[in-house]
């Protein structure tokens, strides 16, 4: 049974001694500490804390790799973080921004390399392995509002303020200016290379240019009508452009409109109206027989390519589901073989399977939502009772209850020291994890490698067992001394875990331990809170894992039996940050979204029906 | 004249034409409709009836043009039989006989000899859908018992169930799923929305179903007012649908354009709704319908939609929305507080018709005349919203005055009381509102009656109310500086111990009033307003009260709650006679002593006719419904029949008519009273398909003139009598099959007759005819009321070619004599 949850924030004070100085604040619950009846794993007084007051950024660009089936996202402060689909969607690598280096672009080449461009005017490539930036060279055209990489990925096209369209070749360390295309009058919003790679598409300000990539030189100009719903607008800007291997452009622009193009004739195809608002993002998937389609108004639609009748060949784009996962404006849109993929200003990642391509429908092929990062932000000071909160581009530093303020920064990357001192585990990147003793500054072992990425380590402090927590749910023990996973390890993945615990789709962010009880592991995702005692038989999958609260009236019996290992408490929602502060006091970092929503630009404010 | 034993009660028009979708003729001229065992063909262009398809021995559940002749028309029944019509002339061609209780027909072009209809086999609820082989024999009556079977599992209605692609696949739906058979593969897919597990989509449900002329795509409607459009069906897995969502209510029903770019679509909110492209952004609206859209319809030609209503309408729309015509029946509200009536003036049945509104509704030609507005106020279509209700209405001074009262009552202390009378406008031809009461008494008006004695110089209007008063209301003068006028005045309030008042009659000659408070029945004079007697059965409340007529006139009747019907000489103020009956409807026919009482038991109602002199009755007919009737009315005939047979002389003159519970309008009648309806039907479709010769022309212009000089001649109020009747001879030449004509000669001479005396005849013999009438009218000073109005009844409604042709004078026959001698060859030359 467990004990946690119905206490309250006892008293909270902060005192900032990070570098940004905030405004004094108190934030104080005034709920009577409400104590629950003494259960055997005791009662915890908890300080619930609502105070971090994080707000992620909104997501800018997304690119999608299928080779690797990674997803590259970076968001208006400059973040890139990469996000791998197959390890159950696992935030695995994180480029921290930069308010100078805002991205406007972001897109794959060959090779696994990553390139970025922003309204600095640079382009950057990111080193993957080594988690920076390899060097940022300047376009020279201004601004960049969009890039592209070749269907070969041998070369990148970047759109500038200035209304050029220039060509790189991407070298093998280095990337290289090749020429300039025909300069336009305004800038270059959109660019798509036909699959084929003769020629671009460009979407700019009221028109559309196609070039061909040989000469260099725009082959034609589609004007895009600037009517919306009979009233003219000022201007319309082609938010994207997509070119199809069989000649079509396909453009989305302000004025709500989805067009279809012959780039062959240069005329309009077919008109679709699907928005009041801008049609801001879009992506085609690899076959060419779906794509999608981001709005303003936080609604993506797919369109798909449907034969007319089952017995002619003769094939039309319809628009068929609309998705409304977002509040605010999706800037961002792609299509990965299975799903699509959205993220917008709301800074939800919305990764939405499509049924159809899905084989077996388990777990995977559910809706998910990644709104905070897949690592921990907080960190805190037992003993001083402190807490640290990572921002963006600072730290603030709280403390609980009244002593007086100093503070450590703990590493970012993964590392895990023993609170005797003695060990150190670290995972890199890439899976596995080092176990180094501290003392001789040597290589202790290394533990089994293990598929999926790591999401959080610890080690126990009296018995110096390393928990490993990897972003498929599964969560090992291992011993560092005997350099062997321990007992109670090999008997859980013997039998294995709970479905549901399986199923859960937010990595485990932080794992910690009881001071006075070696049997208890404490671990937590941004969903619920769990203590395992190791003690207790484990859950098979018929037993109920998410156990409620203690009903008052429940014999001793029945509680005993229906008693497992996983004591799960999901009360505090979205948690960011749970730890033992000593025996009795639990500390609980909350950012409830709708506090995230406040603090957004409002939407596109639409008339609902019965309103 | 006609057979003598057997009068049946039959039912009489009225009934529904949305019970199934409208269908379109070919050349957009003609629209069928079910109704009840009939199909009927109204003409788009002039909303009339050209032809009632009689034949089926139950309702017709189901009309389609036959594909391969577009002349002609399959209809399926209850009967178990399918019918191929010729819709032009009106004949039965063939009758297939299937056997099963038939619930739907859908025909496909490719499939010539087999039309597909849904059975319904063993479990109530369990429908099958099964083609039948069409047997080609030249036989009238055709077994065709050759069933295959489609699909299972079906519903009832044939809006769930949609053909495809030429008939290439078939789509039903059927609570949350949609399943689409294939002909060529002879598979089926089937696809399953997520039902009421949780809230979201407790409303999934599928409404409607419709299939894109051109392409693979088929639209469904839910009741939560989404519409799906379904591509790639043809694959389990790689099926899609977009949706499009303007209905806030359920989709009641869907249907494509011919050409497929627009689809319509139309429920509760009384909008038909054109999508355009299939495009959610572009849509087009043809608001304020009046009521409930139950069923859209498509024109094969494209030029015309049609939607039909809750409120038995069916209007027929142009291709850019506007609506052209509008066919009525018989409005049928749950809720007839009214009762039925007899304008006079008309002879329609009034009650109850649109919510606030009262329908005038032709018995004879079984149409809607038209609908006055009551209430005058926007009706709300919304659940738990309290309407108002217009509860009473009562003609007066052949049909001068109509009084009509509205109540609204939200709680118990809050009543919405106002009592409206209209005066006939000559001019307008209809009613207009004179004088508005608010509250005219502080509790519900239960009876109201007007003085209708022929003597009585001023209209007297009477009210009687449970708040224990009966007010008399009198006309009077109004005129002020600014115009004259007249209004209606309280005149005298009368209480009786401070019972509620329940009924209130009047006299036939108006000298004395009837007014029951409670079990009390009390006779005030209307000279002086006195109290003259006061008769008390203590058998229970009087539930309804009436004074003999004619040779009865000195007897009262009133029939109470606890069954009880007693008869009272106002003579000798004691009760003549009294009989045990349950009476629910108690009705005097005004052109006898006749009196109809229908009583309610469990086995059913029973008919009684008695006169109030005998306490035998004339007539009974037992178990005449087996529910409840709630209504019953008299309405004088048009042509009196003759019944020799004592038993049935009271339905000499009079028709009795009644309605049930569940609203369907009943008579006894010895033979269908659609045999009556007007043979004006067969004239108007000749007209329309007039061609356009030298002779139409001529005709046409003659016309012109005739209509001006008619219009000058005309200065006064009649009504003008419709044009294609003016000149009888040339429509009989027209429109007699030219088989059965006589020899041309003799045509000759009558046509050029008709054409050369035209300018005198119509002048000597045409407009004098009206002009007659109202002589007559002001000359016989109104001993025999009855008579008269008769008498304009036959002007009104028998044929007036007939009439001319038999009213040809000896010298015009000379005339015609000289004339056919004369040689009119030259005529066949042309």
């Amino acid at each position: 049974m467990l004990a946690v949850g119905w206490g309250w924030l006892t008293d909270a004070r902060p005192s900032p001694v990070a570098s940004q100085l905030k405004s004094f604040w108190f934030c104080r619950r005034h709920q009577p500490h409400r104590r629950c009846r003494s259960l055997r794993m005791g009662e915890f007084k908890v300080h619930r804390v609502r105070f971090f007051n994080y707000v992620p950024s909104g997501i800018r660009c997304v690119a999608y790799n299928n080779q690797s089936n990674r997803l590259a996202v970076s968001r208006t402060d400059g973040t890139v973080e990469i996000y791998n689909l197959s390890a159950n969607y696992f935030q695995e690598k994180f480029f921290p921004g930069h308010e100078s280096r805002a991205t406007e672009a972001l897109c794959w080449a060959k090779g696994q390399r990553l390139f970025s461009a922003g309204l600095n005017g640079e382009i950057i490539e990111y080193d993957l392995q080594a988690l920076n930036i390899k060097y940022a060279m300047d376009a020279f055209g201004g601004p960049i509002w969009s890039m592209a990489a070749s269907p070969s990925g041998s070369q990148l096209l970047a759109g500038c303020e200035d209304g050029s369209v220039k060509l790189f070749q991407i070298t093998p360390d280095k990337i290289q200016f090749e020429r300039n295309f025909d300069r336009q009058k305004s800038r270059i919003l959109s660019l798509s290379w036909r699959p084929s790679g003769t020629h671009i598409a460009a979407g700019s300000i009221d028109y559309i240019s196609v070039f061909d990539v040989k000469s260099g030189s725009a082959i034609h100009k589609m004007l895009v009508d600037r009517q919306y719903m009979g009233v003219s607008k000022r201007k319309c800007i082609i938010w994207g452009v997509a070119f199809l291997s069989d000649g079509t452009v396909i453009s989305v622009d302000s004025a709500g409109k989805v067009q279809f193009w012959d780039s062959a004739t240069g005329t309009l195809v077919k008109n679709h109206l699907v928005a009041n608002a801008d049609v801001q993002s879009i992506a085609v998937s690899d076959q060419e027989d779906s794509f999608v389609v981001g709005t303003a108004e936080g609604t993506v639609f797919h369109f798909q390519l449907v034969s007319v009748t089952s017995n002619s060949s003769e094939k039309q784009w319809v628009r068929t589901k609309p998705f409304q996962h977002h509040t605010h404006d999706v800037r961002a849109v792609a299509h990965s073989p299975t799903a699509l993929i959205s993220g917008g200003t709301d800074t939800h990642l919305v990764i939405r399977p499509l049924m159809e391509k899905v084989e077996v429908k388990n777990y995977d092929a559910a809706l998910r939502k990644i709104t905070f990062p897949h690592r921990r932000l907080i960190s805190c000071s037992k003993k001083k009772q402190l807490l640290l909160f990572q921002f963006a581009h600072h730290l603030e530093l709280w403390q609980l209850g009244s002593t007086v303020a100093t503070g450590t920064v703990e590493s970012m990357c993964l590392l895990a020291v023993s609170p005797d001192g003695n060990w150190l585990a670290a995972s890199g990147t890439s899976a596995g994890v080092h176990v180094y003793n501290v003392k001789n500054l040597k290589l202790h072992c290394t533990v089994p490698a293990y598929n999926f990425p790591v999401t959080a380590l610890a080690i126990a402090p009296s018995t110096n067992n390393l928990v490993i927590a990897h972003s498929d749910q599964q969560v090992f023990e291992y011993s560092i001394p005997d350099k062997q996973y321990t007992e109670w390890s090999r008997t859980i993945q013997k039998q294995g875990f709970h479905h549901l615990w399986l199923q859960r789709d937010t990595p485990i962010t932080h794992i910690s331990f009881h001071l006075k009880r070696p049997m208890h592991i404490l671990l937590h995702d941004a969903y619920m809170f769990c203590i395992i005692d190791k003690s207790l038989p484990l859950p098979n999958d018929k037993t109920l894992l998410y156990n409620p609260l203690p009903p008052k009236n429940e014999s001793d019996v029945i509680r005993r039996r229906t008693a497992h290992a996983f004591k799960i408490s999901k009360i505090y929602k979205p948690l960011l940050f749970m730890d033992l502060l000593d025996e009795r006091t639990l500390v609980a970092v909350e950012r409830p979204l709708d506090d995230i929503i406040a603090q957004l630009p409002p939407p596109i404010k639409k008339k609902k029906f019965g309103t | 004249m006609v057979e003598r034993e057997c009068v049946r009660v039959v039912r009489c028009g009225g009934s529904e034409l949305n019970f199934r979708r409208a269908v379109f003729s070919a050349d957009s001229k003609y629209i069928f409709c079910v109704s009840g065992d009939f199909v009927k063909v109204y003409s788009t262009a002039t909303e009339e009836c050209v032809h009632i398809l009689q034949g089926h021995r139950n309702l017709v559940t189901g009309i389609q043009l036959n594909p391969n002749n577009h002349l002609q028309l399959y209809s399926c029944s209850f009967d178990g039989t399918i019918k191929l019509w010729d819709y032009v002339d009106g004949i039965l061609i063939k009758t297939f006989i299937v056997g099963h209780k038939l619930h739907a027909l859908f025909t496909v072009a490719h499939a010539e000899d087999s039309v597909f209809v849904t059975i319904n086999k063993e479990k109530p609820d369990i429908f099958q859908l099964v083609s039948v082989k069409l047997p080609k024999s030249s036989s009238q009556e055709i077994e065709s018992k050759e069933l295959s079977f489609v699909l299972d599992y079906i519903n009832q209605s044939p809006k769930y169930i949609a053909f495809g692609n030429e008939g290439e696949y078939v789509a039903a739906v059927r609570d949350f799923s949609l399943s689409v058979y294939f002909f060529k593969k002879k598979t089926t897919s089937r696809f399953t929305l997520s039902s009421s597990r949780n809230k979201k989509h407790a409303k999934n449900n599928f409404t409607c179903v419709a299939c894109h002329p051109k392409e693979d795509c088929i639209a469904t409607g839910h009741k939560d007012g989404k519409i799906r459009l379904w591509r790639n069906f043809d694959d389990d897995k790689k099926y899609t649908y977009t949706c499009l969502h303007w209905h806030h209510d359920m989709v009641m029903d869907l249907a494509f354009s011919v050409t497929g770019t627009s689809l319509l679509s139309g429920g509760r909110e009384s909008v038909l709704v054109e999508w355009r492209d299939a495009a959610e952004k572009n849509k087009e609206f043809l608001p304020r319908l009046g009521a409930t859209i139950e069923h859209i319809s498509v024109s094969p030609a494209g030029d015309l939609f049609c939607t039909s209503h809750s409120d038995n309408k069916i209007i027929v729309i142009h291709r850019n929305l506007e609506a052209s015509a509008v066919i009525q029946g018989l409005v049928k509200d749950s809720n007839i507080f009214t009762g039925l009536m007899i304008d006079p003036r008309t002879k329609a049945l009034v009650l109850n018709g649109k919510p606030g509104h009262l329908q005038f509704y032709s018995l004879q030609s079984d149409k809607q005349l038209y609908n006055l507005d009551i209430v005058q106020q926007e009706y709300i279509n919304d659940y738990g919203l309290i309407q108002i209700e217009l509860t009473k209405a009562a003609f007066g001074c052949y049909g001068n005055w109509l009084a009509t009262v509205e109540q609204r009552q939200e709680k118990e202390t809050e009543l919405e009381l106002q009592m409206k009378l209209w005066m006939y406008n000559k001019k307008t031809q209809g009613f207009v509102l004179n004088t508005k009461v608010n509250m005219p008494h502080e509790d519900h008006i239960t009876a109201l009656c007007f003085c209708n004695a022929e003597k009585s110089e001023n209209p007297t209007l009477v009210t009687a109310s449970k708040d224990g008063h009966f007010k008399v209301w009198i006309l009077t003068d109004d005129s002020d500086i600014y115009k004259k006028a007249v209004g209606w005045t309280c005149d005298f309030v009368g209480s009786y111990h401070k019972y509620q008042a329940t009924n209130c009659c009047f006299s036939e000659d108006g000298s004395l009033l009837a007014v029951s408070f409670e079990e009390i029945v009390t006779i005030w004079d209307s000279e002086t307003w006195e109290l003259k007697c006061t008769f008390c059965q203590r058998a229970g409340k009087i539930r309804h009260l009436c004074f003999g007529r004619l040779t009865c006139s000195k007897y009262l009747l009133g029939a109470t709650e606890n069954g009880i019907l007693c008869c009272w000489n106002l003579l000798s103020c004691a009760l003549e006679w009294s009989a045990k009956l349950n009476v629910r409807v108690m009705e005097p026919d005004l052109n006898s002593e006749n009196i109809a009482a229908i009583s309610h038991s469990s086995m059913g109602s029973d008919l009684f006719v008695f006169k109030p002199s005998e306490p035998r009755p004339l007539y009974i007919q037992k178990n005449i419904s087996r529910e409840e009737v709630q209504w019953g009315v008299f309405v004088p005939r048009d042509v009196p029949e003759s019944f020799t047979s004592e038993s049935y002389r009271w339905l000499n003159r009079s028709q009795f008519y009644f309605l049930t519970k569940s609203q369907s309008l009943l008579t006894l009648s010895t033979k269908s009273p659609e045999e009556k309806l007007t043979p004006t039907s067969k004239q108007l479709l000749a007209e329309e398909s007039l061609p356009t010769t030298p002779f139409y022309f001529i005709l046409g212009k003659h016309r012109q003139q005739q209509d001006e000089k008619l219009n000058a001649a005309l200065e006064n109020e009649l009504v003008q009598l419709p044009l294609t009747e003016n000149i009888p001879a040339i429509n009989e030449l027209l429109h007699t099959p030219a088989h059965v004509l006589p020899s041309a000669s003799f045509l000759c001479s009558m046509f050029v007759n008709s054409l050369l005396l035209s300018k005198e005849s119509k002048s000597a013999e045409e407009i004098p005819d009206d002009v007659d009438m109202e002589e007559e009218k002001e000359s016989d000073d109104s001993d025999e009321e009855n008579d008269f109005t008769e008498k304009v009844q036959d002007t009104d409604n028998t044929d007036l070619g007939e009439d001319i042709i038999h009213q040809l004078s000896k010298s015009e026959e000379k005339e015609l004599r000289k004339f056919r001698k004369v040689d009119y060859s030259w005529i066949t030359a042309l």
